[in-house]
């Protein structure tokens, strides 16, 4: 019996393998690690003591926030009893600024000439 | 975890054979506490493991989650041999870490405000907030409360700025409604593609909840890909976002000041051909058919709880603004 002819793939060949790369994902991600028990005892060692530092920055950056934010009570406070003018400004909302458009994320590499020493705001 | 519990077991075995047998009159045993040399170092495991330090048992984690009631739980996603262990991370994200050094206590200077020491807020009762009703028809014995003043959403409340409660980007959004993906679902595909490589997470399908004639919708169709990304991944979303897509857009005014949902999430999209720019599209920008790109929106959840706080966190990450700012 002659075999019948295979049908050509329809559609768009860069569809296709999209498709492919999208709905077949057992064909190419790994199989779930095996440790043996030192290799574990260490990855479980290094994953706690990663916890135990996240957590000490954590509470380190809330315990610097808190530092600030009473300072700044404390000097509205110590203003209040000073001067009623100045203390009714300090904690208004009115022309409250923002962030500059020119402030960057810094970067460990930036580059050779990036910054400007030339700037003015207008 | 049953490998960590086999090794406690040997390592307890160690002070038992400390203890000099023959001492305490139990001679048979004294052949036994031959001073045995138990070595414990990384690198080496003790014999019983044999060649390669493995242990004969290996605990083998389900394929699928049976619920929680079966026997067999799959262990935390922290572990390796969970099939859900994502190795890393490898490095800080910049954008996170700018945040925590400089941006948060920039925020909570800005966003300041004054609650004199000892002055207490007034409890907020729901009940004060939605209205009873007026029992002008005998229907209205037991109807829930009715919605508040002004429309009927219950806005959030907004607390004084306290240090525990500094705006922060909690999770982005990306949302893609692809309307060629009626009549061919390839577009459906490289849409999910398209996001996926972007965010770096698996994307989920949106169908069409009613029928919209004008628009050719039918309800049950699946027309819109979407995914929502947390902490690292949302935090490199956005960095890469302020610094490689944004700055490319030619003639880019930004995002509209009057976005934004009223609690402090804010929304904007991409034409195709600025999803174009992205790096990870662009790297292999002939695996997709052009035409196929698809735009997205994107939504930038915050932990404010307005648009002002919101906008000005946004700001901070270098994110642009035009036109009329609305609060």
């Amino acid at each position: 019996m002659a075999r019948k002819a295979k049908a050509a793939p329809q559609g768009d060949a860069r569809v296709r393998m999209v498709r492919y790369f999208l709905f077949h994902p057992a064909a190419h991600t790994p199989r779930p690690l095996k440790f043996g028990t030192m290799r574990m005892l260490r990855h479980w060692t290094i994953h706690r003591a990663w916890l135990l530092f996240k957590r000490a920055e954590r509470i380190e950056r809330e315990r610097e926030l808190e530092t600030q934010y009473n300072k700044i009570r404390d000097a509205c406070e110590e203003l209040a009893k000073t001067d009623t003018r100045l203390f009714r400004n300090a904690i208004s909302k009115k022309d409250v600024g923002t962030f500059p458009i020119e402030m960057r994320i810094p970067t460990d590499t930036p580059p050779k000439k990036g910054w400007n020493y030339g700037w003015r705001r207008h | 975890m049953s490998l960590l519990a086999s090794s406690r077991s040997v390592l307890g075995r160690s002070p038992l054979t400390a203890v000099p047998a023959a001492s305490l009159g139990l001679r048979h045993y004294a052949k036994k506490a031959e001073p045995k040399k138990l070595v414990f170092s990384a690198s080496s495991p003790s014999k019983k493991y044999g060649k390669g330090g493995r242990a004969r048992y290996q605990f083998r984690p389900p394929r699928y989650y049976r619920g929680p009631l079966h026997p067999i739980q799959p262990p935390k996603p922290s572990s390796p041999n969970s099939r859900e262990f994502i190795p890393g991370p490898f490095g800080r994200e910049r954008l996170q870490d700018h945040y925590h050094d400089t941006l948060a206590a920039d925020l909570l200077t800005l966003t300041y405000t004054h609650l004199p020491p000892g002055v207490e807020l007034p409890k907020r009762d729901i009940k004060q907030r939605l209205r009873e009703w007026d029992d002008s028809s005998p229907y209205h014995k037991n109807r829930p409360l009715r919605g508040p003043r002004g429309g009927d959403t219950l806005r959030l409340l907004n607390r004084p700025r306290t240090f525990r409660n500094v705006p922060e980007l909690t999770a982005v959004t990306v949302h893609s409604m692809v309307k060629g993906a009626l009549n061919d679902s390839g577009y459906l595909a490289v849409a999910g593609m398209v996001v996926q490589s972007i965010t770096g997470a698996r994307t989920d399908v949106c169908f069409a909840k009613k029928s919209v004639a004008p628009f050719d919708l039918r309800a049950g169709r699946a027309v819109a890909v979407k995914v929502t990304i947390k902490k690292e991944l949302a935090w490199r979303f956005v960095s890469n976002l302020v610094d490689v897509v944004m700055p490319r857009i030619k003639e880019y005014q930004g995002v509209k000041g009057t976005s934004g949902d009223s609690s402090g999430n804010i929304t904007f999209g991409f034409t195709p051909e600025q999803v174009s720019l992205f790096p990870e599209i662009e790297v292999n920008y002939d695996m997709y058919p052009p035409k196929m790109i698809p735009g997205f929106h994107v939504t930038l959840h915050t932990s404010a709880t307005n648009d002002k706080d919101g906008r000005k966190l946004l700001q901070a990450f270098g994110i642009p603004f035009y036109g009329q700012i609305r609060d």
